[in-house]
């Protein structure tokens, strides 16, 4: 009872008469009925304001209903659902979105809705996915525009392309992938033939697209199973690659579903970003989830079923040790590489020992190596092409002890470091015992142990780092090369700078590796400010140096090149040719590489002589410095068979085609490279007349060009010419115009409509259509053909070899017509092809042709039995020309 | 029966710091649960008489579980997560609550007159009362924050006292005292201040 007459007034509660009243409480609350009467009135006489509010606590105690007893916890649902938006505007089929027509919304996720979509204009049929972000972050439709072309060179069969992006009406990104038909690997689990062998099949797919990508410095950032999809033709596709580390960290779009596993690396969760590390931490994940299924429930480690596909393999031990490195808390306990866990993978499919037992040197020693420092490992290469590699700097040597004091300090540091490298080798070797070291993985552990052991000699460090670094830029391993580069290039500008008496001849050589890299990386600007300053910081020492000045300046001159200064890109590369001729003599991958160099720049200024001159010298050099196999090797044998072909000389075309195709399938398998070749070669080969040869190429190589560099692009355009060609010689004008057609088509849409390959790919339509007799026919092609070269003349000196094509198609179908001009096209297409040095039949249709559109027999008979030789005795082109002979012969008779 | 011990009240203050430290955590959280959290409001929509609103808070304790646990934290933590998920939840609904209360009037409608996506539960709070025991419930987290925890477990979380128990480590009995207390320190406040 509250008794209300001359109630004293409560004071203020200050926090200790809180904890005194809180107290009373209590104990009033121990009490019932009377007692608690009786204690309350007790409390109010001895301490009146405490009292007064004791009585008031009780009273609204006691209150029977209010607010606070039902929980707001309903409110949790709607909170959500505003907070991530969640009945977002859907787009309807039929929405346009650039190119694009939408047909059916197929998902939606933490990232944004998923879309099919189709190609709106008919110009060819494509089908992908549009994939529309649900984040409005200001600079992601920048960063998209940026990192896109980086996204869209993975050209890799196991990665769903990035084709195309842009903005939607709302101004939300929407990115348009690759269209995979087939299923998602959580639905291709459960499919009847799947087996071990299959799950690890696919894995290892997984894996290798993951590797690819990292080479060339792209994770993916979200590999899970929803993100991988096994098409019909048991191809398993990545999905969504790159888009990940397009969004900022702070972002939400990331993450995975909370009700399956997380395939989501820890220190991901924690916000940070993404890296290689995570990427195999997820595979692991992949991996087990492979393995088993969850129940659903929370679960604890290993409470989880294994699926049934497993029961009875046998080496389910070694496989979760496998998985239990790649999910390693600290990503220093991963595998280093995607390579490392998929030679693991290997080793379990060929029946041999795992290695992720085994551990690595580094934990061995406790030595400690953060993450993103780690080299790459690759396949195993034989540790004697290492030394070879090594043998670079002994050369230096020699180069430099004929130089003056400062060049002669250099050398000392340069022969310390190769014998440095050699010791670290020698001793990295021993420490791994009785394994074998792959050479790679001996540049992974040397490169660990010497951060460690050279602690103390930071001069020495940098320099094994550089030397360490140029030897995986030889290997291709680009993205080791730029960690070591970049981490040296922090160390000369960091803070400590000035402990190490960082020679400028140093800087320059990392600079100018940097530049390397950069070049790689497809980043031009940044790349030939690189090489620029290191050309000047080489310019800048004392005395002459000419094997460093001819090595940064072919850098920077093929920087040049890309930037479109062919004129500067000669100059550096010629002047770097002759300064690797000025270095001491013997064999040496310099000058190698500026033969090379400075080649390619004469192709595409179409000085074909010259630039075979030099390709030919650069592949005598590769061989006799063992090195005919290398990449860069490679490179040149291609772009050699492509130009002896143009020159005529046919035999040693073919001789160096073959070569390459077979060089490049055994060494780098099968690639955009390996197509390109086969479908040059194709195209040498049904001149020849060896048309069925001539198809099993190009077929192949078309599929595998779709496979790793896509359909829609010009160089599957190209390998489309060449169909378009086999059936011009076949005497087949429906399918050749069909293929000519659809080159165009793609011609169009990706470099333009008065694109030179445009142009090209019409002119081989027209060709097609001009092997009809039809007068009218003829008329229409003739009038195209016009059209086609005036096109190609206002297309300028690139465009002159297939103009003087153009010329002598519209020559032919003159002829035919009997038309006025046709003489003066057979007389310029001819002036072309002599200007430009090609020979072979090209040089000798163009004469026989003009001969006879002037009359002269004798000139004619000449061209034809040279011709004869060159060309298929089947050949329609030769056919008809030997027919017109006759015809001429008659008339004269 | 032991009274919550120094420890576990340290345990709560830090709770709540670490969640005042990362006014983000939500922003994280979110996306793991979000396609199940469609799932839960197509339910919701579907029958509407049903209350799969623990649902959605069960699924926000998960994703905290998934969350710590991918980051390495033992198990035995669970409980911690649990009652850190019903800390954020609190935030969740009084941010949101906070943000109808300022649309509505921005819009310069009375309340009534807006109707929700989801049809409203006539029992449902609406956004003023929870920001007045919000108010009054920060208040009691200054003085006594174990029970201030008790209140948030059952109010914003819709804890029973035994799933409170479990959490906080202490009696049924010793939950329901708390609450019995709590309730009439807030009641008071509500009305001193209302």
């Amino acid at each position: 009872m509250v008794s209300r007459a001359g109630r004293p007034r409560g004071g203020r509660l200050t926090p200790h008469r809180r904890r005194l009243l809180d107290r009373l409480f209590d104990q009033a609350l121990e009490r019932e009925g009377d007692a608690r009467d009786a204690y309350v009135k007790a409390c109010r006489e001895r301490a009146p304001r405490l009292g007064f509010w004791l009585e008031r606590l009780l009273a609204a105690g006691a209150e029977p209903d209010s607010v606070i007893d039902r929980s707001a916890s309903d409110m949790v649902g709607d909170a959500l659902a505003e907070r991530t938006d969640l009945f977002p505007r859907t787009l309807v089929r039929g929405t346009r979105m650039g190119p694009w027509r939408i047909l059916a919304r197929i998902g939606a996720g933490g990232m944004g809705e998923v879309y099919h979509a189709e190609r709106a204009d008919g110009a060819f049929q494509m089908q992908v996915a549009i994939k529309l972000i649900r984040s409005r972050r200001e600079n992601l439709a920048r960063l998209l525009q940026s990192e896109r072309e980086l996204l869209a060179r993975l050209n890799h069969p196991g990665i769903a392309r990035l084709i195309d992006g842009g903005l939607a009406e709302d101004d939300r990104p929407y990115l348009v992938m690759e269209w995979v038909d087939g299923r998602t690997l959580g639905e291709w689990i459960h499919g009847s033939d799947v087996r071990p062998s299959a799950c690890l099949s696919v894995f290892t797919q997984v894996c290798e697209a993951v590797a690819f990508a990292h080479r060339s410095l792209v994770v993916h950032g979200d590999i899970k199973p929803a993100n991988v999809a096994v098409g019909r033709d048991g191809q398993a596709k990545l999905l969504d690659f790159g888009v990940a580390q397009l969004l900022d960290a702070s972002t939400d779009a990331r993450m995975p579903s909370a009700m399956t596993p997380s395939f989501s690396a820890p220190e991901q969760l924690k916000g940070e970003p993404v890296s290689t590390a995570s990427d195999i931490f997820s595979l692991g994940a992949v991996l087990r989830w492979m393995l088993r299924e969850s129940c659903g429930d929370e679960d604890t480690e290993g409470g989880n079923r294994l699926r049934s596909i497993w029961s009875g393999f046998r080496r389910l031990n070694d496989l979760e040790s496998i998985i239990t490195q790649a999910t390693a808390e600290s990503p220093d306990q991963r595998y280093p590489t995607v390579n490392a866990l998929l030679q693991d993978i290997e080793r379990l499919q060929d029946d041999r020992p795992v290695e992720s037992r085994r551990t690595s040197l580094a934990t061995r020693f406790g030595f400690w190596v953060r993450r993103h420092r780690m080299t790459a490992l690759f396949g195993g290469l034989g540790l004697l092409t290492l030394v070879g590699g090594v043998s670079g700097l002994v050369w230096q040597a020699r180069v430099v002890a004929q130089e003056r004091d400062v060049a002669r300090h250099e050398a000392d540091v340069t022969l310390a470091v190769k014998d440095r490298l050699i010791v670290l080798f020698r001793e990295v070797s021993q420490l791994s015992g009785n394994d074998e070291l792959s050479a790679r993985e001996l540049l992974d552990e040397t490169a660990v142990a010497a951060e460690a052991w050279l602690q103390n000699d930071p001069e020495t460090l940098l320099e094994i780092r550089m030397a360490l670094a140029e030897i995986l830029i030889s290997l291709d391993d680009w993205a080791s090369a730029e960690s070591l580069l970049t981490r040296s290039l922090e160390d000369i500008e960091g803070p400590n700078a000035s402990e190490l008496r960082s020679s400028p001849a140093l800087r320059a050589k990392l600079v100018h590796n940097l530049a390397l890299v950069r070049h790689r990386q497809g980043k031009v600007e940044d790349g030939f400010e690189l090489a620029d300053e290191a050309v000047r910081l080489v310019e800048s020492f004392p005395g002459d140096h000419p094997e460093r000045l001819s090595n940064s300046l072919q850098t920077r001159g093929r920087l040049k090149r890309l930037r479109g200064d062919w004129t500067g890109a000669v100059e550096d590369l010629q002047r770097a040719r002759s300064l690797a001729q000025q270095a001491s003599t013997g064999p040496r991958p310099m000058l190698a590489w500026a033969e090379s160099n400075l080649a390619a720049t004469y192709i595409m200024g179409g000085k074909f002589h010259e630039a075979v001159r030099h390709m030919e010298a650069a592949e005598a050099l590769w061989l006799s410095l063992g090195r005919g196999e290398s990449p860069d090797a490679m490179s040149n044998l291609q772009n050699l068979a492509v130009v002896l072909d143009r020159l005529g000389r046919s035999d040693e075309a073919t001789a160096r085609f073959q070569r390459i195709i077979e060089l490049r399938r055994e060494r780098l398998g099968e690639s955009g490279a390996l197509a390109a070749a086969m479908s040059q070669f194709a195209r040498l080969l049904l001149v020849r007349g060896e048309l069925d040869r001539a198809e099993d190429l190009l077929v192949e190589a078309r599929d595998m060009m779709a496979r790793f560099v896509g359909e829609g692009t010009p160089d599957y355009a190209s390998t489309l010419i060449g169909y378009g060609e086999l059936a011009l010689a076949r005497g087949q004008p429906l399918s050749s115009d069909q293929a000519f057609a659809s080159a165009e088509q793609i011609f169009v849409q990706t470099v333009g409509e008065s694109h030179p390959y445009t142009l090209l790919a019409r002119v081989g339509s027209a060709t097609a259509r001009a092997l009809s007799e039809d007068v009218a026919q003829l008329r229409a092609v003739h009038d195209e053909l016009s059209g086609l070269i005036e096109a190609l003349r206002a297309s300028g000196p690139v465009a002159q070899g297939f103009l003087a094509q153009a010329l002598c198609e519209r020559a032919v179908v003159g002829q035919k017509l009997d038309s006025e001009g046709a003489g003066q096209d057979a007389d310029e297409c001819l002036s072309i092809r002599q200007s430009l040095s090609l020979g072979g039949w090209r040089l000798h249709e163009a004469e026989a042709l003009s001969s006879l559109l002037r009359g002269d027999r004798q000139g004619l008979i000449e061209a034809l039995s040279t011709l004869d030789d060159e060309m298929a005795a089947e050949h329609p082109r030769l056919r008809w020309l030997q027919r017109e002979a006759e015809c001429c012969a008659d008339q004269n008779i | 029966m032991l009274e919550p011990s120094d420890t576990a009240q340290g345990d709560v203050t830090q709770l709540l710091e670490e969640l005042r430290d990362s006014p983000d955590l939500m922003d994280h959280i979110l996306p793991l649960i979000y396609d199940d959290l469609r799932q839960v409001a197509r339910c919701q929509q579907a029958r509407m008489g049903a209350s799969p609103t623990l649902q959605t808070t069960e699924l926000v304790h998960e994703a905290f579980i998934k969350l710590r646990q991918a980051s390495g934290q033992p198990i035995h933590n669970r409980l911690h997560l649990k009652r850190l998920s019903y800390l954020a939840i609190r935030q969740l609904i009084v941010d949101h609550a906070r943000g109808k209360l300022a649309a509505k009037r921005g819009a310069g409608q009375t309340p009534e007159q807006l109707e929700d996506d989801l049809v409203a539960d006539p029992n449902s709070h609406d956004e003023s009362s929870v920001l007045q025991i919000n108010e009054a419930l920060e208040r009691l987290e200054q003085a006594s924050p174990e029970l201030a925890e008790v209140v948030i477990a059952r109010f914003f979380g819709g804890y029973t006292a035994d799933e409170i128990a479990e959490m906080l480590d202490i009696s049924v009995r010793t939950v329901q005292r708390h609450w019995e207390r709590a309730r009439a320190w807030m009641l008071m406040d509500m009305q001193e201040n209302g």
